[in-house]
């Protein structure tokens, strides 16, 4: 177990303006500390959950999630190796992980300290990348969302927006609760039929955001569609 | 313009919904959103309840209001639970039917049309698959072809869809 390090964590704790991780960033000549930054707040909980999932404690997983940053991805060991060409970021990026902890297990057997009274353990022990892609799925959702919420309020479309995330928050859509008319009197919509072409709009945006930021973590058009059914498969 | 960054908590089928949003394709967005939007209307129409309130009644189809009226009596009952339950009798059912009827030769968009269209096939439908009744002039194969045409549609909700290929299945005694 690497010893936990006084690193310079500067780059986690900074808040990154970047939306987007792509693999020219990543792979770009100077690793940038607010690229870093992305980097470990995008991705430190899929990383965490994984480890968790291979039974490291809360604490072992957390310095894990450290090292493996600093180490590999800081010191561009993980990013050398990478081949944009061959494969979703997501996919790489769970193999990457469950190397390094396979090779931390292995080093450190006798003394490698398992989750026996942690209550914070994942539902699912045994399952590590089922854990890691539905937290990336998580994620990726989240931004998109933000990205979208965003976006109506720069176009002044603060009632689509609630519209749309009263729409997605329903307990359940073909429940007798939703009452759209009550809805459209309570945002000051004119009719359902609006409401809904509104709920339409921000729909069809969602989707343009949602695969545009699987296109920017290397997948084909073709492959979104095969990355979402995947991801699906983990719900 | 600064994002709130909050993060919106999404259980488990939220989150397969918008997965699932993500795998329609660009090519497929006119022709969904219309179809949406006919589901949309059609399930609203069909969650309505008895006794109805003014505020709703006013904001419902013309087509949904006088229905709901004169249907007072049956209170509590939505006009989707009328059609899928067998309890409903083959006089309310002619009701449901005759009023669609109606409103659909005098609706003014085609959206409108369609809606009541599918709530008379509708009413059709559960008279043959509750009371083995068919309380319509038309023949058997053109209610055959009217149901198969309706449970085909992408907007068609769940319930009256099978209510439709239920229809199908049944040899009726007529009215």
């Amino acid at each position: 177990m690497p010893k936990r390090k006084d690193y310079n964590q500067s780059w986690m704790a900074e808040e990154s303006e970047f939306d987007t991780t792509q693999w020219t960033k990543i792979l770009g000549a100077s690793l940038s500390q607010s690229v870093m930054g992305e980097l470990y707040r995008k991705y430190r909980k899929p990383v965490y959950l994984y480890l968790r999932g291979r039974r490291f404690s809360d604490d072992a997983a957390r310095d894990l999630i450290q090292a493996f940053f600093t180490d590999k991805v800081l010191g561009r060991q993980l990013f050398k190796k990478a081949d944009p060409k061959k494969g979703k970021f997501r996919t790489f990026l769970l193999t990457s992980i469950r190397n390094y902890a396979i090779d931390i297990q292995r080093s450190q057997k006798p003394t490698v300290s398992l989750d026996d009274e942690d209550h914070d353990r994942p539902a699912r022990i045994g399952d590590p990348a089922v854990a890691f892609n539905r937290a990336w799925a998580m994620q990726l959702i989240q931004e998109t969302l933000q990205e979208l919420e965003a976006e109506c309020r720069q176009q002044d479309k603060q009632t689509h927006w609630e519209l749309f995330r009263q729409w997605l928050l329903d307990p359940d859509q073909n429940s007798e609760k939703t009452d759209m008319t009550a809805l459209c009197t309570q945002l000051h919509i004119k009719t359902p039929a609006q409401a809904y072409t509104m709920i339409f709009r921000l729909k069809d945006r969602f989707r343009a955001i949602f695969r545009g930021r699987l296109r920017s973590q290397g997948c084909t058009e073709t492959e979104v569609d095969q990355e979402i059914r995947e991801l699906l498969g983990v719900f | 313009m600064k994002s709130t960054k909050k993060k919106l908590r999404l259980n488990k089928k939220q989150t397969t919904r918008l997965l699932e949003l993500g795998l329609q394709s660009d090519s497929e967005l006119p022709q969904s959103n219309a179809d949406t939007l006919k589901e949309q209307l059609l399930v609203d129409a069909l969650r309505s309840k008895l006794p109805i309130d003014q505020a709703l009644e006013e904001a419902l189809p013309a087509m949904i209001q006088s229905l709901a009226r004169e249907l007072e009596s049956l209170s509590g009952s939505s006009l989707g639970e009328l059609l899928t339950s067998p309890e409903t009798s083959t006089e309310i059912l002619v009701k449901i039917k005759d009023h669609a009827k109606e409103r659909g030769n005098t609706a003014q968009k085609e959206t409108e049309r369609e809606i009541a269209l599918a709530v008379y096939y509708a009413a059709i439908a559960a008279a043959l698959v509750h009371h083995n009744t068919k309380i319509s002039e038309h023949t058997d194969q053109n209610l055959k072809n009217a149901f198969n045409k309706l449970e085909q549609h992408a907007w068609m909700p769940t319930n009256l869809r099978t209510l439709f290929q239920e229809a199908n299945t049944h040899h009726t005694t007529e009215t």
